[in-house]
């Protein structure tokens, strides 16, 4: 009903939706007079006849009569609520509705009087008494602690109960040398993962069960705030487990209220600064590795990380020489302290200084991470990462310094095995730090045992040893361990809080040995070792569609240069030379002639199971196929950059030169047909498709560069 | 009833007392899997019924040196809001019944520690039997009372 209310002020003229919630309040107040509960049958009646009045069209849909229905609503939970509790409606005998059924009278007659006399205006008296902050966050406590599930999925779950009961039964009488005790641990090994499969199963709940929440709480809010705010959502179809979605709630909602308090500015502001007048604020959810991620997107003000130093260091929490060694990224996580607030004046809803401090306290303490992502003018992210279960995650198990440690394989990147004869030359030195060269890179290591002042098993550079790359919360380095054990499936069990404040364990398991691993808390084993945090290469901002200007700013990036089939005029005999953004290339591939086939006249290319049309600008493929000896081409393969879905391109080129940084020139009015790019102090012509690529993801470019 | 049921314990040379009632049960020779970077007292961690355990080194609280050989764990339950934790000694000799009056406050002369771990003494006739209170040995307390090793993190931060 919330949600029709909602939906209604978006669309007036929906009829449909009127009658639903018409319904919902009639069938309210049919069951509750059948029930004996007057109290409650009269004020449904009461908006039921007032719902039936807008059904009728006899009522404009208007800002106050919403609210009018949202406070109905409202009475009729509470209401409730009463009876939940006492099982009378009631708990005083003075308690009554008749204010709130005076209210929806008024609204009533009061708006047939508008209708007749003033069609556009409210009568006097009628001003929406924009809903209180306490009502918007009562929650029923009781909804929590109940489930649904599906009798399908109860009735499978027993079935796996009883197989398991059998096999026990088995497994008792048989021997471990018995002939066929393989065969019962296997069944009892598939039974077992079935029954957490559906156990599982039976626990996950779509987030949109969580978003349907919001609607009216930022409607509210807006009111209050004197914003204009849309809410939308993506992936509300995420499935989360049930209690980490209970666990998310607040620090989600913390973040929304924050986002159209702080974050979306108010109208003329907005337009001020070349935006909508309506903000949005963008709620959504996706899987990615192993974890759920929830982002809070709003295309507000943003956060000065400038003014978040001088705050940090006004409130002591740093020395003006620590704020100035901040990198941008670690500078906006300042937020997240304790006793922070950028906000200029403390209003009612958040600023109060307690705030996002206990979003991360509540994410951490199921596992998650928050982070933060901001650019001044163009708004704020909110980024929410949560395991997808709290009970089991798959893990790699380590050995170090003779102890068992497991490392959660969300945040493993790769292996790297480092033979004894390698082991000296492997490990570089730069000040104290040591470093391992990976591929192109330089990997800050961290010797495991060390950190914990474990007894070192070796002496380093003597022995063989692993390194494990890993990555989480923009802290990438190698952990060094002395031997690896097989992967696992690790049932997650919290420690004592005494333990949890060493703060690089968050938690331990009991592994198929019996003995006990630690988990190592990644992001945190990293920080201690002191590996700082690199900004994140992609920018998050962009997915709000902003309508700022952006060609204006002067972007770098990579770029791919090649010769392309064209001949340039001055170039005799070669191709000309042109940039390709590199964002815009997937991979370059050698592609024998022979493998490229023709469909219907036009070249086309299997590539990854995939049927992907070459573009063959000039005729390459042609004058190669005359040439002997020339039995390969090379070839670009592309994302198409405006198509919704990633489509593919493969761009036939005489040969690609080289990768490096360039300038995309200002758009010249004359000669807007091409986009130039300035690349090693040489100007070349970008291929005409992918330049909006460049421009459209300035906050990408800038944060790469930088 | 004038008498209550003691649990007898033998740590170092001391003999120790805990009601019985307070007691969920008493687990043979187990090492526990030391967890690096933790306080002194907090021997490690053992898996117990399905949960993870943090075990208290009662050696490390008097300030003996850790040994090697067959030792005891006692579990207690949490209340209220507690956790479970369990408390390793050398050996449990036994249940006696006391006379409630045989019990002697801490006298005024004790150290700190003795002072914080201690609750008074029972009066036998080969000796005096110190009385232990699990809710005073509790890790979260000793944490707080910070009179108890430091851990490794503070004495690594020395070192640098």
């Amino acid at each position: 009903m919330e949600r029709c209310l909602t939906e209604l002020e978006k669309r007036p003229g929906d009829s449909e939706l009127v009658s639903e919630v018409f319904r919902a309040v009639h069938t309210i107040k049919g069951t509750t007079g059948f029930l004996g509960y007057n109290r409650l049958e009269r004020l449904a009646h009461a908006g039921e006849s007032l719902l039936g009045a807008l059904r009728d069209g006899k009522l404009a849909v208007t800002n106050e009569l919403i609210s009018g229905l949202l406070r109905l609503m409202d009475g009729l939970h509470s209401i409730l609520q009463t009876i939940e509790k006492t099982g009378t409606e009631s708990e005083q005998a003075t308690d009554n509705d008749d204010a709130l059924i005076a209210q929806l009278l008024q609204l009533k007659d009061g708006e047939f009087v508008a209708k007749e006399a003033y069609p556009l205006h409210n009568p006097e008296g009628q001003k929406p008494k924009p809903t209180s902050h306490q009502d918007v966050t009562t929650v029923s406590s009781t909804h929590d602690k109940t489930l649904r599930i599906d009798v399908e999925v109860l009735n499978r779950m027993m079935n796996q109960v009883g197989e398991l009961v059998l096999t026990r039964n088995q497994i008792l009488r048989s021997t471990p040398g018995a002939a066929d005790f393989p065969e019962l641990a296997r069944r009892l090994d598939n039974v077992t993962a079935e029954l957490r499969e559906s156990v599982m199963r039976a626990r996950m709940q779509p987030m949109g069960h969580l978003f349907s929440k919001f609607p009216r709480m930022v409607r509210d809010l807006a009111i209050t705030c004197g914003r204009q705010v849309r809410i939308e959502f993506e992936g509300q179809e995420t499935g989360l487990d049930k209690s980490l979605l209970e666990a998310v709630r607040d620090p989600l909602t913390h973040a929304v209220r924050n986002a159209i308090d702080h974050g979306i500015e108010p109208p003329e502001e907005r337009l001020k600064a070349g935006k909508p007048a309506e903000g949005v604020v963008l709620l959504r959810a996706f899987h990615k590795s192993g974890s759920v991620v929830i982002e809070v997107i709003d295309d507000g003000a943003g956060i000065s990380t400038s003014c978040v130093r001088t705050k940090a260091v006004e409130r002591g929490l740093l020395t003006s020489e620590q704020a100035d060694e901040m990198s941008e990224h670690e500078a906006l996580q300042m937020i997240f302290m304790t006793g922070f607030s950028t906000a200029k004046q403390v209003t009612n809803i958040s600023g109060r200084g307690i705030g996002m401090d206990v979003v991360r306290a509540n994410v951490e303490m199921v596992g998650g991470s928050v982070e933060l992502e901001s650019a001044v003018g163009l708004g704020t992210a909110v980024r929410m990462r949560v395991p997808l279960t709290l009970a089991i995650v798959p893990a790699l198990v380590v050995r170090s310094g003779g102890q068992c440690f497991a490392l959660p394989q969300s945040s493993l990147v790769e292996l790297v095995y480092v033979p004894q004869r390698e082991a000296e030359q492997a490990v570089e030195r730069m000040g104290t730090t040591q470093l391992y060269r990976l591929r192109k890179g330089l990997l800050p290591l961290v010797w495991l045992d060390r950190l914990l002042g474990l007894e070192p098993s070796a002496d380093t550079g003597k022995a063989d040893f692993y390194i494990a790359v890993v990555e989480s919360d923009g802290r990438r380095y190698g952990l060094v361990t002395d031997d690896l054990n097989a992967p696992e499936e690790i049932v997650v069990k919290p420690l004592s809080a005494e333990l949890r404040d060493i703060g690089i364990f968050s938690g331990a398991t009991v592994l198929g040995n019996g003995t006990l691993a630690l988990i190592l808390d990644i992001a945190a084993t990293g920080a201690r070792a002191g590996v700082r945090q690199v900004a994140e290469e992609v920018g998050v901002v962009d997915a709000v569609q902003t309508q700022a200007e952006t060609a204006q700013i002067v972007m770098e990036s990579s770029m791919v240069i090649y010769e392309s089939g064209m001949r340039g005029p001055t170039d005799g005999g070669n191709g000309e030379q042109m940039a390709m953004p590199l964002s815009a290339v997937e991979r370059i591939e050698s592609v024998p002639l022979s493998e490229i086939e023709y469909a219907g006249g036009r070249a086309v290319l299997q590539y990854r199971e995939e049927l992907i049309p070459l573009e063959d600008e000039g005729d390459v493929l042609h004058e190669m196929r005359a040439k002997e000896g020339s039995a390969t081409a090379t070839v670009l393969i592309c994302l198409r950059p405006k198509a919704q879905t990633a489509t593919r391109v493969a761009m036939v080129v005489r040969r690609v030169l080289d990768v490096s940084m360039g300038k995309l020139l200002a758009t010249d009015a004359a000669a807007c047909e091409q986009q130039l790019a300035m690349v090693n102090h040489r100007v070349k012509t970008v291929h005409r498709e992918y330049a909006q690529t460049i421009a459209s993801t300035p906050a990408t470019v800038l944060r790469e560069v930088a | 009833m004038n008498t209550v049921s003691i649990c007898s314990l033998r740590v170092g040379d001391g003999l120790f007392g805990i009601d019985t009632r307070q007691i969920r049960e008493v687990l043979g020779t187990i090492r526990p899997q030391r967890v690096p970077l933790a306080p002194e007292y907090i021997a490690g961690v053992m898996p117990y019924r399905g949960e993870v355990l943090t075990t208290v080194c009662f050696r490390a609280l008097l300030g003996l040196k850790s040994r090697i050989g067959s030792n005891c764990i006692l579990v207690f339950d949490g209340e209220q809001n507690e956790e479970r934790f369990g408390l390793i000694v050398d050996g449990v000799s036994g249940v006696i019944a006391l006379q409630r009056d045989s019990l002697e406050a801490n006298p005024s002369g004790l150290d700190a520690r003795s002072m914080e771990l201690f609750d008074g003494a029972y009066k036998l006739l080969s000796g005096l039997m110190v009385r232990l209170d699990p809710s005073r040995l509790r890790p979260s307390r000793l944490a707080e009372s910070r009179l108890f090793g430091r851990s490794m993190q503070e004495k690594q931060g020395e070192q640098r």
